[in-house]
């Protein structure tokens, strides 16, 4: 032990170093080391050198960096216009197939405008009554009983009679009665659809229809109702009305059965329809 | 031993550490050649030189490991590095005669459980710096287990980086001037 008097002091020095608080090590353990370092440093410059070409470090990615900020409120910013983008184009397409199905249905020259719901007019505080106000009105050649389409071709309803230049009121479809139908397959996509069976639709009040159906032909859930009656423009007729969601038979009439259906549009859920003007209206 | 010689040789192994031994690097760990050349000393130095270098050693990793804070300042902590090489190295002379210098997986051995002790003391110093409130390497962000796990890391490499080595150094063995010589003692010869 005694030959080892120097090593242990020096271990004892050591060690007080490593446990002084930074102020007392700061002051001549630093310029130390650079002095240390002096003598390495054209090693150590070839070594990075070397290291760099060999197996560059990534640079590392600053998160805070006012670059990195501005890059990725940026990428933000692009997102929202890609975003944007999408929905305009969404808007466009279904304008598009809008207007590819009214021209496979015919009746005359007439003109398509979009517009958004932006209110629901209650009835005795029950939403499925509710009449739909648009923000379109006479001043874009809305009449009253104008047909409101939503979603290619199915009918939201009609346009009421109270029109204002900026404005005008939408009645849900359920809300008419006598409303003339086919029951159509609901693969069935053609124009033509008169041989199917006819059924007039009366609303239950809950929001749906009821109607007899004298025909052989099997009628089964699920079964599309398409618009059937004259009254209405020629441009509705054809577009989906409702959906079949029960079908039972009437005791005193063996041969018919009671069909009851819905509408294929919930019109207090949609935000935007398109509405089919005559073109001589504007 | 040729002390220039070893100081040369532990200078310019610091150097490399610091810079080209990064192409070497498994995550942030990366080998010691410094250590190599301390376990290249402490094989074929006679005891106390071999620990006397050891603790030179230390010394230098410690001067050349500055810890770094956020704000690109440096603090150059002078004692764990010394302690640590100190204790790998007191162990190391106990069990180095039984190491067979003439093979890699041996030396590469050796080399291993010298960075081991080093990672371990050096760390624990640290530890016991950070309890009087002292700084430390790994941060607020590190803790003392990922070091200690890092630096088995490293003593893996640098087993490997001794293993390959050594043999090398070995061949220049002439130029560190071991005293390998026996001290005679006078009287009949046996």
């Amino acid at each position: 032990m005694h030959r080892w008097r120097i090593e242990t002091l020096v271990l004892l020095i050591a060690l007080v170093c490593a446990l002084l608080p930074a102020p007392f090590l700061a002051s001549w353990t630093n310029p130390l080391s650079l002095i240390v370092s002096v003598p390495a440093a054209p090693i150590t410059h070839f070594g990075r050198a070397a290291r760099d070409v060999l197996r560059p470090y990534q640079t590392p990615w600053a998160f805070d960096a006012p670059e990195a900020v501005a890059l990725r409120s940026e990428l933000e910013l692009y997102k929202t216009l890609y975003a944007q983008a999408s929905l305009d184009r969404e808007l466009l397409e279904r304008s598009l197939q809008a207007m590819r199905a009214m021209s496979a249905r015919g009746g005359g020259p007439v003109r398509l405008v979009e517009c958004s719901v932006i209110g629901i007019g209650l009835n005795a505080g029950n939403s499925k009554d509710a009449v739909l106000r648009v923000n379109a009105g006479s001043a874009l050649g809305l009449q009253a009983g104008s047909p409101v389409f939503f979603d290619n071709d199915s009918i939201v309803g009609l346009v009421g009679t109270d029109v204002s230049s900026l404005g005008a009121s939408v009645v849900p479809a359920h809300r008419l009665s006598g409303i003339a139908v086919r029951l159509v397959p609901a693969q069935f996509h053609d124009t033509d659809i008169s041989r199917f069976p006819g059924a007039v639709l009366r609303p239950t009040g809950h929001g749906t229809w009821l109607a007899d159906v004298a025909s052989s032909v099997e009628l089964t859930i699920g079964m599309t109702a398409r618009l059937a009656d004259e009254r209405w423009p020629r441009i509705a007729l054809g577009a989906r009305l409702g959906e079949v969601i029960a079908v039972e038979p009437i005791e005193q009439a063996p041969l018919a059965r009671r069909v009851e259906v819905r509408p294929i549009v919930a019109a207090e859920a949609i935000a935007t329809v398109m509405i089919a003007v005559p073109e001589e209206a504007q | 031993m040729n002390w220039p010689c070893f100081l040369i040789a532990a200078l310019i192994a610091a150097a490399l550490d610091g810079s080209l031994l990064g192409v070497l690097r498994v995550g942030d760990a990366r080998p010691s050649l410094l250590m190599v050349v301390c376990v290249f000393v402490l094989l074929n130095a006679p005891q106390r030189t071999a620990f006397r270098a050891a603790l030179v050693a230390g010394l230098m990793a410690d001067l050349l490991t500055p810890i770094m804070y956020s704000d690109a300042t440096v603090l150059v902590v002078v004692g764990p590095q010394v302690l640590a090489f100190a204790l790998g190295a007191a162990t190391f002379l106990s069990f180095r005669n039984l190491l067979y210098r003439k093979s890699p997986i041996a030396l590469g051995f050796g080399t291993c459980v010298f960075a081991i002790l080093v990672a371990l003391g050096g760390t624990s110093v640290f530890v016991l710096r950070s309890m009087l409130g002292g700084e430390t390497p790994w941060g607020e962000a590190g803790s003392a287990s990922s070091t200690v796990l890092s630096g088995f890391v490293v003593a893996g490499l640098t087993a490997i980086l001794g293993a390959l080595v050594l043999p090398q150094l070995h061949r220049t063995r002439a130029l560190w001037a071991f005293d390998s010589t026996s001290r005679l003692v006078g009287g009949a010869a046996r």
